[in-house]
């Protein structure tokens, strides 16, 4: 019973997302729901590191170049398949990970985020400069459509399903690290590295493991980015998306999986829900990032903790206070 | 040997807009612990606000106007919405909202002044020749603005009772208050002079580039790129950073290769990294608990 009540949400998210696809009849609607199942993801691995652990990451964008590039290099001038390009992509972020995470975590702190922001200009302009491997400012192209055994996912609809297996799989992981040993841990670190240090945590083996994990979200989202758009455009991967990613993470619920989800997919498809605001579009989605900041500390996930508690008190005693508290 | 004080001249110039940019984000880490995802925004409406007064009013005045008119705006408006509220937060909740402000202000130039890049009016331009060596004036200006505007901070922070005041709120705020600072004050001290950094990096940037609207966050990164360099929280360190960092880019330019001018930005932050991972005037670090 708890089980269910507990997974209740993810699985009428998860039947939704599978009916969507049904009724949207635009592809280009279509293209901003895989792009929304690889921010998730993103988001979803920002939320390890920085939700979670407390390290504020802004190079999430870097992490997923390295998969894009690893995956799209691995696709093109290896000829290697989907699945292997993805393990290949994953691999490496995590090894990025670990060699950013190792020296620079000791360090921590703000500082962090510092360096942080070093390592995503430093990897953008390897992306644009490194032309023989990386295509330079050219970008990589020639990625194949990815394909699974037989199945060729040809359209936007087909590769959608392939992006939905990969968000309920990151979904899962992200949860069982949350409830395991592992994400107590990290929350430990998150609410005072010195307390939990005296329970017994190696605060620096965690930090840089959540670090690494954080690096294999990245891994995924990369290499989905790289089968979606079949070519990989050095632009992509600024410090800019990788705020927004951060925006995400914050607007949705710190620290909340559902929250995360939510918030990746509102941040993808706002501006194009602001589109009738024609120019004023782009200024009125920075306003309104602004806003709930400002109004919603917790995030929007935060407004369905209100008005459960809310609920909750009508139906037992008035003396039940809101738990949505502010952290 | 003339070239090469030309290109010494031309990179100390660069950097120093960067140094301004890596100051006004160390002085509001040091009042605030948190970062000012804006700041490019004073440097690009800087740039437009004065080049559309000029229309009406001399050139100087123009931009008197717009500097002041920028900075008083750090200083209220922008302060009061996008930090006060959130000061009891932990730092991400600023480092989101004014990345909100900054996207609301980007947009918003966008709209008013269009996305196509325009020259800024050439208000300093020609050049000196002294001793076979051609000096773009403006380039002098830029150096000479960046070191007056410098010793004023310095001068300001080291020898006024604000100044005092204001060192003592980035030490201790519970203190400083006990002892009668008034804390509101302080952090509008410390945006009016972020605001004016930026802005008067923004009009003396200007000519040299076109007007774009990418210009303030592409001049930010680089400030950011400085304060590393040079050392986090550092006050001298992001005035030595910005300038290693402008230097860097002119030799490499000149003696290298054009193509790469940003790339040249990144092996130097590499180097730092490696060797220095502090950087240059890095102390130790000691988070505030």
């Amino acid at each position: 019973m708890r089980f269910m009540r507990s997974y209740l949400w993810y699985l009428i998210g998860l039947v939704a997302l599978l009916v969507l696809p049904q009724v949207v009849s635009s592809p280009y609607i279509m293209f901003l729901l895989n792009m929304a199942i690889i921010f998730v993801i993103l988001a979803l691995g920002l939320n390890v590191v920085f939700g979670m652990t407390g390290m504020l990451n802004l190079a999430s964008l870097a992490f997923s170049g390295i998969g894009a590039y690893t995956s799209g290099i691995l696709a093109v001038k290896l000829g290697l398949p989907f699945p292997l390009a993805l393990i290949g992509a994953v691999v490496v972020a995590m090894l990025f990970g670990l060699m950013v995470g190792l020296p620079t975590i000791r360090i921590g702190g703000h500082y962090l985020a510092f360096m942080t922001i070093a390592f995503g200009e430093i990897m953008r302009l390897i992306f644009q400069n490194w032309t023989p491997v990386t295509g330079g400012a050219l970008g990589l192209s020639g990625i194949k459509y990815a394909s699974i055994g037989p199945l060729v996912l040809k359209t936007h609809w087909s590769y959608y399903h392939l992006s939905l297996t990969l968000l309920v799989i990151m979904v899962y992981v992200a949860n069982r690290i949350r409830v395991s040993k592992l994400g107590r841990a990290f929350e430990a670190v998150r609410g005072s590295e010195v307390a939990a240090r005296a329970l017994g945590i190696n605060t620096y083996y965690h930090k840089v493991l959540a670090f690494v994990l954080g690096a294999a979200f990245g891994g995924v989202a990369g290499t989905l980015y790289a089968f979606l758009m079949r070519y990989v455009d050095p632009g992509t991967f600024t410090f800019e998306e990788s705020a927004r990613v951060l925006t995400m993470v914050m607007v949705g619920g710190r620290g909340s999986i559902p929250g995360v989800i939510i918030g990746a997919f509102l941040l993808t498809f706002l501006p194009e829900w602001l589109r009738f605001l024609k120019d004023y579009y782009m200024a009125m989605y920075g306003l309104g990032i602004l806003l709930i900041v400002l109004f919603l500390p917790g995030g929007v996930i935060s407004l369905w903790d209100k008005v459960r508690s809310r609920f909750a008190a009508g139906r037992r005693a008035p003396a039940a206070q809101t738990s949505a508290g502010k952290r | 040997m003339g070239s090469l004080v030309q290109i010494a001249v031309n990179g100390l110039a660069q950097g120093s807009i960067y140094a301004l940019m890596a100051l006004a984000i160390v002085v509001i880490y040091n009042t605030t612990e948190t970062f000012n995802f804006a700041q490019g925004e004073f440097v690009l409406l800087a740039a437009y606000v004065s080049a559309s007064l000029m229309g009406i009013m001399p050139w100087y005045l123009a931009m008197l106007v717009a500097v002041a008119v920028i900075a008083l705006f750090g200083a209220t408006v922008f302060q009061r919405v996008a930090y006060w509220p959130l000061r009891n937060s932990t730092f991400e909740f600023v480092i989101v909202s004014t990345l909100g402000v900054s996207l609301f202000l980007r947009n918003m130039a966008k709209i008013v002044w269009g996305a196509i890049a325009r020259p800024y009016p050439e208000y300093f331009g020609g050049v000196w020749r002294v001793a076979g060596v051609s000096i773009v004036k403006q380039h002098v200006l830029i150096l000479a603005m960046t070191g007056g505007l410098i010793l004023l901070f310095y001068l300001f922070m080291m020898k006024t009772t604000v100044g005092a005041m204001m060192r003592a709120t980035a030490q201790n705020k519970q203190a400083a208050t006990l002892m009668g600072v008034k804390v509101s004050r302080m952090v509008a001290l410390t945006y009016f002079f972020a605001a004016l950094l930026g802005s008067v990096a923004g009009i003396l940037v200007a000519p040299i580039f076109f007007l774009t609207i990418d210009m303030g966050m592409a001049t930010m990164t680089k400030g950011f790129a400085a304060t590393i360099v040079g050392g986090f929280g550092s006050i001298p360190g992001a005035i030595v950073g910005g300038l290693l960092l402008g230097l860097v880019e002119a030799f490499a330019t000149a003696f290298i290769s054009p193509v790469y001018k940003d790339a040249y930005t990144f092996v130097t932050l590499l180097a730092i990294l490696v060797f220095l991972p502090r950087g240059i005037f890095g102390e130790r670090i000691a988070e505030k608990v």
